[in-house]
């Protein structure tokens, strides 16, 4: 028990650290390491609620196939230090005032339960809970309209990235692509927006 | 139930001993006779200008969207796998169904020319 | 309504589980270096040498002579590099490899009278079973992309790019490629795997009636494990040596024996998975070695189908694992499930 104690420490400082990784560093290809080590963090803490799937799950999609999405928009549109937003504007100064209520909110939330929970005796989880085996048939039996949705999901999705990534082509139809694109900045570096020289900022 | 991941905390420990005994032992018994001519990056013939401005094609962007897409189907299918036997003809159509959805998805990328590499 | 779930595997105690995870990764730190020197005799013989046999007898001792050569290089990492990164990521790619080794069964659960509790030969048998191999698959692309980008260098960045998209697309060919099995065995534990093709399960190895999803496995792990012919994240005419050209000494080890270790871990996954594991003739001490024997065949296969193929070219890649692999597998699991559910 004690070993599961320390564990669950680990993971919870990885996962806060990396969540405050993600908002605070100024290079957005550190910022994507930071928010996967958060995603580790939390997908031990699944496998430490006995959530073996969820888990597994968790690191394939999110650490190995969302992320590697995130890498490579970092490598596409280049990690420059430039501030995302131009001086503030509406949202920078709404920002601080929707964190204020969400804290008031949490504060309330978790003051309202008098963390009784910590005081009582942990729960039981039984033979077989969180295994593929059990989330399978609980997608077969009560959460079949959720698992088709998914499906339909997925396809919108596809269509959705085609015609986005389509009508981004169309904008660049003036310059070239992939391999030409890289010959021609060579001969007309005045093309903005290549800034995807990776390290170049890291020093 | 979690004691049979102890062996995998085995294998991690084992794993960063030895990754970090080879990261770092050219640093402490390699020799150091640093020089300019090794503090530059490799390059061979004509130095090209590249490094500091090229992006990657649009495919890449495509490439990652879709693996998300399809790699969500493969991780909800295994659960739904192990059932099959167990839930039989029902399962066996909610897997058609789902897996049908999807080709139609891959059917439309296709013909949209996503799938090509440029 | 009760819900059906799958057997909970043994657990032994944790002295047992140590022990025998320290002795599976020992054996195969061993298997390493003969590999390395079984693909330099091989290769060397299919192209009519005689391969290296100046250290040692008939070149044993060459990887150990590698090795030496490697230690004793200078570290040097260009001006334009990130250190602590480039010190990371070889770290990554060895850890992701040695946690994933965990996963292969060398033996099923035995009545031991010298530990006086059950045990199996194997590292992990987890329910989540080989999604555990492909989540560490998942965070194996972090080591070569912050390798190639750490470095500063063009042709890195390059290379880690090209094999982070390589890694991806073939990587749900090859998650698609094991469902198969997992629907006619009825479980994701490789263990379980391997019993159900025991004379107590099906009693036919899935190489026979899965043999699509075996042949889809195998270019798949070809392609994970970027070993020839898909082998261009390091395609040294063009790329130089792609993610890792700057580095050099032991950190370029650290990437080659990744590599390798990750090629046993491929062969060993298939092993269980379609070869039947453990299963052969005699007693069931010689368990462990028809294991370790079939990996052979298949790390055989890796070096013979290096000397044979050229490499691919790079839209050639993308459109074969994503225009042939993925719907050929997509069509398998589909008549596979319908075959286990009619039959």
């Amino acid at each position: 028990m004690l070993f599961e104690q320390v564990l669950f420490f680990v993971a919870a400082a990885g996962a806060i650290a990396g969540a405050l990784g993600v908002v605070m560093i100024q290079n957005p290809f550190y910022s994507v390491l930071a928010l996967v080590g958060h995603l580790v963090a939390l997908a031990l803490l699944f496998l430490l609620l006995r959530a073996e799937f969820l888990a597994a799950a968790q690191l394939v999609v999110y650490a190995g196939a969302v992320m590697v999405l995130y890498v490579f928009v970092v490598a596409y549109i280049g990690g420059a230090d430039e501030p995302l937003s131009p001086e503030g504007g509406a949202i920078a100064r709404l920002g601080p005032l929707f964190a204020l209520a969400l804290l008031l909110e949490l504060t309330i939330a978790v003051g309202g339960s008098e963390l009784a929970a910590l005081e009582s005796a942990p729960g039981t989880a039984a033979p077989g809970f969180g295994s593929p085996a059990q989330i399978g048939a609980l997608l077969l039996s009560k959460f079949l309209i959720p698992f088709e949705a998914a499906s339909f999901l997925l396809l919108v999705a596809a269509v959705g990235a085609v015609v986005l990534a389509r009508r981004r082509r169309g904008l660049e139809e003036a310059g070239a692509e992939g391999a030409t694109q890289v010959a021609r900045e060579v001969r007309e570096p005045a093309e903005p927006a290549t800034v995807a020289g990776a390290s170049g900022e890291a020093r | 139930m979690l004691g049979s991941y102890l062996p995998a905390l085995v294998f991690l420990a084992l794993g960063l001993v030895v990754g970090g005994v080879l990261t770092v032992l050219n640093g402490i018994i390699g020799p150091k006779r640093p020089g300019t001519v090794k503090e530059q990056p490799y390059e061979c013939g004509l130095p090209s200008e590249v490094t500091s401005n090229f992006r990657f094609g649009i495919s890449f962007y495509l490439i990652a969207m879709l693996f998300i897409l399809f790699d969500i189907e493969v991780v909800f299918l295994y659960p739904v796998a192990v059932q099959l036997e167990a839930f039989g003809l029902f399962a066996l159509i909610e897997i058609m169904v789902f897996i049908f959805l999807l080709f139609v998805a891959f059917v439309f990328v296709w013909r949209r020319g996503a799938l090509e590499w440029r | 309504m009760t819900l059906p779930l799958a057997a909970v595997g043994v657990v032994e105690n944790a002295l047992v589980q140590v022990v025998k995870s320290l002795i599976i990764f020992a054996v195969v730190l061993q298997i390493v270096p003969l590999i390395l020197l079984l693909e330099r005799k091989l290769l060397g013989r299919f192209q009519a040498r005689i391969g290296p046999n100046r250290v040692g007898k008939f070149g044993l001792l060459q990887p150990l002579a590698d090795v030496v050569k490697l230690a004793s290089k200078e570290q040097s990492t260009p001006a334009t590099a990130v250190p602590w990164m480039m010190a990371l990521a070889p770290v990554i790619s060895i850890v992701t490899a040695v946690a994933t080794l965990a996963i292969i069964p060398f033996g099923d659960v035995h009545n031991d009278p010298l530990f006086g509790a059950q045990w199996g030969l194997y590292g992990v048998d987890v329910s989540i079973g080989v999604l555990y191999a492909f989540a560490f698959g998942a965070l194996a692309f972090y080591g070569l992309m912050l390798g190639g980008w750490a470095s500063g260098s063009k042709y890195s960045f390059l290379g880690s790019m090209r094999s982070a998209a390589q890694l991806i697309s073939y990587e749900i060919a090859l998650g698609l490629s094991l469902l198969g099995v997992v629907m006619m065995a009825g479980s994701l534990s490789l263990t379980e795997i391997v019993r159900a093709q025991g004379a107590a399960g099906d009693g036919i190895w899935y190489v026979v009636p899965q043999f699509v999803g075996f042949v889809i496995f195998l270019i798949a792990g070809f392609a994970e494990t970027n070993r020839p012919p898909f082998d261009l994240p390091e395609a040294e005419a063009e790329i130089v040596s792609g993610y890792n050209t700057e580095f050099g000494g032991m950190r370029f080890g650290s990437f080659f024996m990744a590599e390798y270790i990750n090629m046993i871990v491929i062969s060993g996954i298939a092993v269980a998975a379609f070869l039947g594991g453990w299963h052969g003739p005699g007693p069931a001490i010689l368990d462990p070695l028809w294991v370790v024997l079939k990996m052979f065949l298949f790390i055989v296969l890796f070096i013979w189908i290096r000397a044979t193929l050229p490499r691919l070219r790079y839209d050639q890649l993308m459109s074969f694992g994503w225009k042939i692999l993925l719907p050929l597998a997509t069509v398998n699991v589909l008549v596979t499930a319908i075959l286990v559910v009619v039959i």
